[in-house]
């Protein structure tokens, strides 16, 4: 249901006498920790980009051939994080929630989804190769194949966003609708988890699922840039966010 | 204000009022976890980042300077993001986990609505004597000091769960009547704090052990973990979830 957009007509109190919990908590504004509810951690890049022992709710760590540094902000988009992936073809740069590239956290079953807001700042988008999401090892040499859910955007494959899941060697499933991808306009690119399909989103607008090769073992969330050319090519991340949504954890 | 509670409402009618020009995800704002107003504030932490470089860590910005090792575990399912602490520094080693450095102490006990943790042991040995406590208290202490709303396993006292009410050095314990602490399993620890009854009610599995409302602190405490080790061989500590709802009265303007 899309609360944002809902109206509640009418409300009835079901309590029952004897559970009456402290007043304090009769408001909907009252943060209510539960670790089985659906958690939201993000980061709106409001802080300075020194991302060098792990900052933010995310904790993210750089990695790679040039810097992440913080922009200016814009109008709409508070809080810029900039990642160059440096001059040289094939230079990569990453920035992932963790210590380090290949450490698996979570279970893709206990993630509900994932947001990502990004720009394409630099002069052509020829040669440019991105990679968003959740992913087993993003490392510059194993990011285009290793198990994954995201978003791609590997302008020699495709001028569009392509969903991405992976488990393997040629296990892939891509996504690859919609319009081209331009330079200088922010997209919203956000995966959804519905019992192991992920459904992907540009936008707002769903353009595509997929459930076959959805990867088993444990992933991190992570953002890479890498260069085939001999500039370097950059990525202006606005957002991310992502949802945790388990069983009961006892 | 619009005032109800959750846990006891049905909607038995909605219907869509939104702005068809707006385009959101359709769940991203459902989600429960809120983090802050002028009224209330969350701190919360599932360790899905893992970074163990820092000591620092996360939304907490958690101290764990006087633990020895802390490793990230790779996440299993409903576990996601799992926090590995050992001390193995000879007897009576202590390790603390708190909510930030300096201060030490900025939770006020009447001010905490509810506090949540999620831990396991990786084993449990009665010649190690372990102890560990999780909740609000003078973490630095080694003891949570003279004031206090926390659980604790001491093995020497209690195979289970006990929960414990600390005000000016005297204690009030509830004591879990469910199994006895098992290792390599998965705990969540609650405590609720109801101001009208200025009591404490703590929950193990989601199952209340009990009401404490005698000896209830007043005063400023810190939230983390404080754990000893008697034996000196090492004990490890696994946390794979921490949350805290505060409240504030009144304005934050004077």
């Amino acid at each position: 249901m899309d609360l944002y957009h809902t109206k509640v007509s009418a409300i009835t109190d079901n309590a029952v006498a004897g559970e009456v919990g402290p007043s304090e908590w009769n408001d909907l504004h009252i943060p209510y920790p539960d670790p089985t509810t659906t958690l939201l951690y993000e980061d709106d890049f409001i802080f300075e980009g020194n991302l060098a022992g792990g900052r933010g709710e995310l904790g993210w760590t750089f990695s790679g051939s040039d810097t992440a540094t913080s922009q200016t902000g814009v109008a709409g988009h508070p809080g810029i994080l900039q990642l160059a992936s440096g001059p040289t073809s094939g230079n990569t740069s990453a920035i992932v929630s963790g210590a380090a590239n290949t450490t698996g956290i979570l279970l893709q079953g206990d993630c509900a989804g994932f947001i990502w807001v990004i720009r394409f700042p630099s002069a052509a988008l020829t040669n440019y190769n991105v990679w968003l999401g959740l992913f087993a090892d993003s490392s510059a040499a194993n990011i285009a194949t290793t198990e994954a859910i995201g978003f791609k955007f590997v302008q020699s494959e495709s001028a569009k966003w392509q969903g991405w899941t992976r488990t393997g060697s040629n296990e892939e499933e891509d996504i690859d609708t919609g319009a081209d991808v331009a330079l200088n306009t922010w997209y919203q690119v956000e995966a959804r988890n519905a019992a192991g399909t992920w459904t992907m989103y540009v936008n707002g607008s769903s353009i595509g699922s997929a459930s076959t090769y959805v990867p088993a073992g444990a992933l991190q969330l992570a953002a890479v840039v890498k260069t085939s050319t001999g500039t370097t090519k950059l990525v202006d991340i606005d957002y991310a966010g992502i949802k945790i949504k388990t069983g009961t954890r006892y | 204000m619009f005032s109800v509670n959750p846990t006891h409402t049905t909607a038995s009618a909605v219907s869509d009022g939104g702005d068809s020009t707006l385009v959101l995800p359709s769940d991203w704002n459902a989600v429960h976890n809120p983090k802050a107003s002028l009224t209330y504030f969350a701190f919360e932490e599932d360790f899905i980042w893992l970074n163990t470089t820092d000591l620092r860590l996360g939304s907490m910005n958690l101290d764990t300077s006087s633990v020895t090792t802390i490793s990230a575990l790779t996440g299993v399912a409903n576990h996601p993001g799992i926090l590995r602490l050992s001390r193995n520094t000879g007897a009576s080693a202590f390790m603390a986990v708190k909510a930030s450095g300096t201060p030490t102490v900025p939770f006020h006990t009447r001010g905490v609505l509810r506090y949540v943790w999620v831990v396991r042991f990786s084993t449990i040995s009665a010649t190690s004597n372990t102890r560990v406590r999780y909740g609000l208290g003078d973490v630095d202490a080694a003891s949570f000091g003279v004031d206090a709303v926390h659980f604790e396993f001491d093995v020497s006292i209690s195979a289970k769960w006990r929960a414990i009410t600390r005000a000016s050095s005297t204690s009030t314990t509830v004591t879990s009547g469910a199994a006895d602490v098992a290792a390599d399993t998965w705990y969540q620890l609650e405590a609720r704090y109801d101001s009208g009854a200025v009591s404490w009610e703590f929950f193990v599995n989601d199952a209340s052990i009990g009401t404490s409302s005698t000896n209830i602190p007043n005063v400023m405490q810190n939230f983390g973990l404080e754990a000893r080790n008697f034996s000196g061989s090492t004990q490890t500590y696994d946390i794979d979830y921490m949350a805290l709802t505060c409240k504030f009265t009144g304005n934050r303007y004077s």
